[in-house]
């Protein structure tokens, strides 16, 4: 027995539509809704990435007013530490001018004892707990804090919004899934009378299934085309106007090439998912009905 | 064949010609594909295809109308592009029902040539009417008559069924 898969002419074997029906507008909009998420993820992922690989390598260290030594003692020791690119004093005037918000112009007053902070930055690879841990042994009274402290709720809900975005998408993907399901079985219901024939004649199931692949195939490559171009056009624009500020918070554009590959990868990964679902959802239908 | 599994049966209908009284034609296809249909199913060459429908369509008449779909067709050569549709790939069986009910004698004829012919080849033919004059063309026929949808002359040896009682309902 000869199975074969597919039928030659079949793109005649079903009636050309001259319109593309509503699977292509409810695919072209969770096409551009899946882009615009995605891309709002992998802005935050990067983000996230930028923020945290800036202050994991960074601490803070505080001297209270009169510690012996003071902070030239404390700056000598720390720089010539093993992995300290830089250890940075926060200027006194800038502390005054901080608390000012707090203490008006008391804040400039001689008397008021000011702290000293200094600012310190690791070479990549090394571990802020042993210095720390010098520090803390050779100054007592001062105490470290790690920037990654500081900004841990920050990161985390970066984190969450990542996770939100990447939920998102899968969400939209089911419900793309959904509705390629529910075309296909119109599609089904619509052609019964043809499939029946050729079921009559010989025609396997993976040969029917093949005539409506092709279709919805069709529909979903003129979407997810629509879709992407609508949601490319959506990102310049916003992208545009936020670019600028992205690039003060992390130092480079939100999305990078592998970003934009993903982005453009996408609409492609809608048409071979509506493909294979149209395949399982065909195949499933006619093993229930025929 | 209920119990034949899934699988099988695509195989197993290609054995089978089929002609339907109400001709089951795809609508939106032309006479040509409808009868190349069978064979693409079936996967054969493109060329091949090409020269046995024009054949089968200028066997069964319809040479000139295989680009006419099947709405623009008389019931006649709609019959007919079912006919064709049905041996063009011999099938081991082939079972028509009321085959001649829509063609003029000399049409009939001729399908009953085609039959025979492919009875000739190894096709088993299995055809219900309830024309009297079609039997009577067939002499060498092994006949079965149904009364009131019972089968009353199960053995096949009837060649003569009476003209005053009523065939196949």
């Amino acid at each position: 027995m000869k199975l074969v898969g597919g039928i030659p002419g079949e793109g005649n074997l079903l009636p050309a539509e001259k319109v593309h029906g509503p699977t292509t507008a409810v695919i072209a909009i969770m096409t551009f809704a899946m882009l615009l998420v995605a891309a709002a993820g992998l802005a935050l992922t990067n983000a996230a990435g930028v923020v945290a690989k800036g202050v994991e390598s960074r601490f803070v260290v505080e001297l209270p007013a009169g510690i012996a030594g003071g902070l030239p003692k404390v700056l000598a020791a720390v720089r010539s530490a093993p992995g300290v690119r830089s250890a940075t004093p926060v200027p006194e005037t800038e502390m005054r001018s901080t608390l000012k918000s707090w203490l008006g112009s008391a804040a400039a007053a001689g008397d008021l004892p000011i702290p000293a902070l200094v600012t310190i930055e690791l070479k990549p690879g090394f571990k802020p707990m042993q210095l720390q841990a010098r520090i803390a042994q050779t100054f007592p009274g001062a105490t470290t804090v790690t920037e990654t402290a500081e900004l841990g709720p920050l990161l985390r809900s970066l984190h969450t919004l990542q996770w939100l975005a990447f939920s998102i998408v899968m969400l939209v993907a089911v419900a793309t899934s959904a509705a390629v399901v529910l075309a296909a079985r119109g599609a089904l219901d619509t052609h019964r009378f043809t499939i029946e024939i050729m079921h009559g004649i010989g025609a396997t199931d993976r040969q029917v299934t093949r005539l409506f692949e092709r279709k919805i195939a069709t529909d979903a490559l003129v979407g997810a085309v629509a879709g992407g171009l609508a949601a490319a056009i959506g990102l310049l624009l916003v992208g545009g106007a936020g670019a600028a500020f992205a690039g003060e918070l992390t130092g480079g554009a939100p999305l990078g090439q592998l970003d934009l590959l993903i982005l453009a990868i996408m609409p492609i990964l809608v048409v071979v998912l509506a493909i294979l679902v149209a395949r399982w959802a065909i195949l499933k239908a006619l093993r229930e009905t025929l | 064949m209920s119990e034949a599994p899934r699988e099988a049966l695509p195989g197993f209908r290609r054995r089978i010609g089929v002609v339907f009284q109400d001709f089951r034609l795809i609508r939106h296809l032309s006479a040509y594909d409808n009868v190349a249909l069978p064979l693409r199913i079936a996967g054969r060459d493109e060329a091949e295809v090409d020269a046995s429908v024009r054949e089968m369509l200028d066997w069964v008449g319809l040479a000139d109308r295989s680009s006419a779909r099947p709405p623009t067709l008389s019931g006649g050569e709609q019959q007919r592009v079912a006919i064709a549709r049905a041996v063009i790939a011999r099938p081991e069986l082939l079972v028509a029902d009321e085959p001649t009910g829509n063609v003029d004698a000399e049409m009939a004829s001729r399908l009953l040539r085609l039959f025979e012919a492919l009875n000739g080849l190894g096709t088993t033919v299995v055809v219900a009417t309830h024309d009297i004059n079609l039997i009577a063309l067939q002499p060498r026929a092994e006949l079965m008559r149904l009364d009131g949808g019972t089968m009353v002359d199960p053995t096949g040896v009837l060649k003569n069924p009476p003209r005053s009682r009523a065939i196949a309902p």
